[in-house]
């Protein structure tokens, strides 16, 4: 036994080398950069960068600085936006997934039309969805006013609605993974359950708590994990959406203000600081997600 | 390729593993050293506990052999990954093909010594990053690019190399070429990254070789103020242009108005926006409020009338002093007066092109790289002017510069400035700015026919050699340029969704000095 698990050390290493290299030294590195000065002033001779402590982690949560206040309020903004966006793709996919389980006519169009969005770049996608959410020129107010629901335009890209056109951006490229992932699921579920519970005397809602639910379960904590580390670290949506500029307040989400703390302003020390504190937080999120459902799943 | 295994008993632990022609053989009992990649094998690891070797374990060894094989080849594969970034020359030294193709015109050279005695840097590279040009271009700026190579190899015996970059992240690779003191002799900037690269101590000073260069005298003033440092030439100006005011001519004769020159002012300027919008019934006039060309207007703008951006010293924040408010809420104003669209809080000057295209604005602040798309979509019917003056006369300083740089680690100073010499020269300044849709930042080449099929030439060339630069030379600008953005987008949102007077700005900017002297402060 003891061979067998020294011989499969042995098969595992190159992957693990690798993994090392490639993934975990430059992790550890960034990790390093946040207790260090870093920046554009000594980036010409790093002898001269210094071990400054915690510094830049007490600067990122210093209230009343620039740092500080946009930290936080892109902190926020990031846990509101991944939260949002997770729960969003994911009851529209689950939706979206039930009824494309239901037989109906040219259901084969409509899992096919579906399915486009996901084949879109994504940076062709944050483009398109900046043009159509513009204010004066942006097709979404154009159809609302003909419609006759709005009179005066809405600036999505501006203000809390920023945020929520990210969200809506994320909605559009994400739920074609969600709702085929679920409908995958679904489609192993025997018919048999459904009717011998219909022959019980389940209702649709029981059918669906009792039967769907526990057939969806797996993938679904898959889902949710994965939207929310997705979402958590959202760049090319915001970053293709504002283009030239910064987004607005929230909507400045983390993985931007890192790219400008690091590549923008050239404080690369600050920039790794707010990535360990984001990587520390998700991955807290992460490990508690998980520990909820094999909870549930052992009971 | 097929490999034969050969086994032997293993010895002892001075066994290797050594490549040959016919495979890998198993060559007990020899320490020799060669430069051959040699795996050590401990024997303990793989003789059995009787010694014996039966058929199950002579499986294992080749696996757990064939397992570090791969894993050396990997490793050499990395190692070879890690010299990617190495400039050319040192690859050239390092890499066997190199060596070899230099043993191989070894007696070339010596036949050609005569003529090659005056060519000093025969036989060095100097390796070039530009940024990647529009697609439109691409052709005929590669085809300039391959004479430039023949002349730079004619003239002086250096082989020119030149990598594309991108323009989202050349910054970023110079400055980890700056951190491992590897990377291209000679780069292209925009206006605005010679001080960030200079401050990191990236450029070579180049005011030694201005006279080999043209001299100072050739290039206009804003030129030569981005590309200075402390005193000294760190770059030199390649083409560009100025940020302008386009306009509809088609527009401006329907309602009557004159087209504006170049010394118009602040007042003819809101008096045509005025005119234009009551005649179009709806705004005429395009501006951004959002990324930092938001920030590049209000600093003009408060230049021309007598403000200043920061102190002369750079200590402390002076654009919210009353000429930055005026011109903050000269902004505020034309959008309540109705002569801007409520969109402008969320436009860059990317989404304006295409409105003024269509004909919903009738002027529009652009850059100057606009013109070949006027030209392709609006045929004659549009003009460009430079900005509004103040009382403090043009201060369009925002030129959408391109500079080349030596940077201070090359090896090969003298060379380096060899090939700049010739990348300067009036003749390839016009060759390349010619296809690239640019002016020169040359004095001297204001009336080259090469520039007869550029509409908007005058104007640049005015904005060029009149307007005095604003922007700081200062090494956290892009700091300071993205914070300012910040607060004038939140003041252009609270305009078009709520209301602003003039305490309010006054407030923002205030608090957005605050913000900007502790960044000087830190810097």
């Amino acid at each position: 036994m003891k061979k067998k698990k020294q011989r499969i050390g042995v098969w595992i290493l190159p992957a693990l080398v690798s993994m090392s290299v490639i993934q975990f030294l430059p992790g550890f590195v960034s990790v390093l950069m946040g207790f260090t000065n870093l920046g554009v002033q000594n980036i010409t001779n790093i002898a001269n960068t210094k071990f400054v402590g915690l510094r830049n982690f007490i600067g990122i949560f210093k209230k009343g600085t620039v740092t500080g206040n946009q930290f936080m309020i892109s902190l926020f903004g990031t846990l509101e936006y991944t939260f949002l966006a997770t729960a969003v793709t994911f009851l529209f996919g689950l939706g979206l997934a039930l009824l494309l389980n239901q037989d109906f006519r040219g259901r084969a169009f409509v899992r096919a039309a579906l399915i486009v969005p996901w084949i879109v770049p994504g940076v062709v996608a944050a483009f398109i969805w900046r043009l159509m959410f513009l204010s004066d020129y942006g097709v979404i107010n154009k159809l609302l006013r003909h419609a006759g629901l709005i009179k005066e335009n809405i600036f999505w890209l501006l203000e809390d609605k920023a945020l929520m056109s990210l969200v809506i951006a994320h909605l559009w490229s994400n739920l074609p993974f969600v709702m085929i992932s679920i409908l995958a699921a679904l489609q192993t579920i025997s018919e048999e359950l459904y009717e011998a519970c219909k022959i019980d005397g389940g209702n649709v809602f029981q059918r669906f708590l009792y039967i769907t639910v526990p057939g969806i379960k797996n993938v679904s904590v898959m889902i949710v994990l994965l939207s929310f580390i997705k979402g958590a670290g959202e760049f090319t949506l915001p970053y293709v959406m504002y283009g030239r500029s910064a987004p607005p307040g929230k909507a400045n989400l983390i993985s931007i203000l890192v790219y400008q703390t690091s590549f923008q302003t050239w404080e690369f020390g600050q920039g790794a600081a707010m990535s360990c504190v984001v990587l520390v937080i998700m991955l807290l999120l992460a490990i508690l997600y998980m520990r909820l459902a094999m909870q549930e799943e052992k009971e | 390729m097929k490999f034969f295994w050969k086994q032997e008993r293993l010895q002892n632990r001075d066994t290797v593993w050594r490549g040959n022609k016919q495979g890998l053989t198993l060559q007990p009992g020899k320490k020799k050293r060669e430069n051959r990649q040699q795996v050590s094998i401990d024997k303990t690891t793989y003789v059995g506990k009787s010694g014996a070797t039966d058929g199950r374990e002579q499986r294992m060894k080749k696996k757990l052999l064939s397992t570090l094989l791969a894993m050396a080849l990997t490793a050499a594969a990395l190692s070879g990954c890690g010299n990617a970034g190495q400039n050319a020359q040192d690859s050239e030294q390092q890499s066997g093909v190199s060596e070899v193709s230099k043993q191989g015109t070894g007696n070339r050279e010596t036949e050609n010594q005569e003529e090659t005695a005056d060519k000093p840097y025969a036989g060095t590279t100097v390796l070039m990053n530009l940024n990647t040009p529009s697609e439109s271009v691409r052709e005929n700026f590669d085809a300039w690019l391959e004479d430039l190579q023949a002349r730079v190899m004619e003239e002086t015996g250096i082989e020119l190399k030149v990598e594309m970059v991108s323009w989202g992240d050349y910054l970023n690779k110079h400055l980890t070429s700056i951190a491992s003191q590897e990377g291209p002799d000679i780069i292209q900037m925009g206006s605005s990254v010679p001080p960030v690269i200079a401050a990191a101590g990236g450029l070579l000073d180049l005011t030694p070789y201005m006279d080999g260069l043209g001299g100072m005298d050739v290039y206009c003033d804003v030129g030569k103020y981005y590309c200075s440092w402390d005193g000294k030439m760190i770059a030199i100006p390649w083409g560009g242009g100025g940020r302008e005011i386009y306009f509809n001519k088609d527009i401006f004769d329907a309602a009557g108005l004159e087209y504006p020159d170049n010394d118009w002012t602040l007042e003819e300027f809101e008096q045509n926006a005025k005119a234009l919008t009551e005649h179009m019934g709806k705004p005429a006039l395009a501006l951004m409020g959002s990324s930092n060309d938001t920030t590049y207007y209000f600093w003009s703008q408060l230049v021309t009338d007598g403000g200043a951006v920061l102190s002369e010293d750079m200590t402390k924040a002076r654009f919210n002093e009353q000429e930055g408010v005026d011109a903050v809420m000269r902004i505020v104003n034309m959008y309540k007066n109705g002569y801007i669209p409520s969109s402008f809080a969320e436009s860059t000057v990317d989404d304006i092109l295409p409105t003024f295209i269509n004909g919903e604005v009738a002027m529009a602040y652009g850059s100057a790289s606009w013109w070949q798309d006027l030209v392709a979509n609006m045929e004659g019917n549009w003009g460009t002017v430079a900005m509004p003056v103040g009382k403090a006369g043009l201060a369009n300083g925002t030129v959408t510069m391109s500079a080349f740089g030596i940077m201070s680690y090359t090896k090969n100073p003298e060379a380096a400035a060899a090939v700049l010499k010739i990348l300067a020269s009036p003749e390839e300044i016009v060759k390349s700015t010619a296809i690239l849709g640019w002016i020169p930042f040359r004095t001297d080449l204001e009336n080259d026919p090469a520039y007869a099929d550029n509409p908007a030439k005058d104007t640049f060339f005015y904005v060029a050699k009149e307007s005095k630069a604003y922007i700081p030379q200062y090494q956290a600008i892009s700091t300071v340029l993205s914070t300012s953005t910040k607060y004038l987008n939140s003041i252009f949102t609270q305009a078009v969704t709520g209301e602003v007077d003039e305490a309010y700005v006054r407030q923002q900017l205030d608090a957005l000095a605050t913000e900007v002297d502790n960044v000087l402060a830190e810097n």
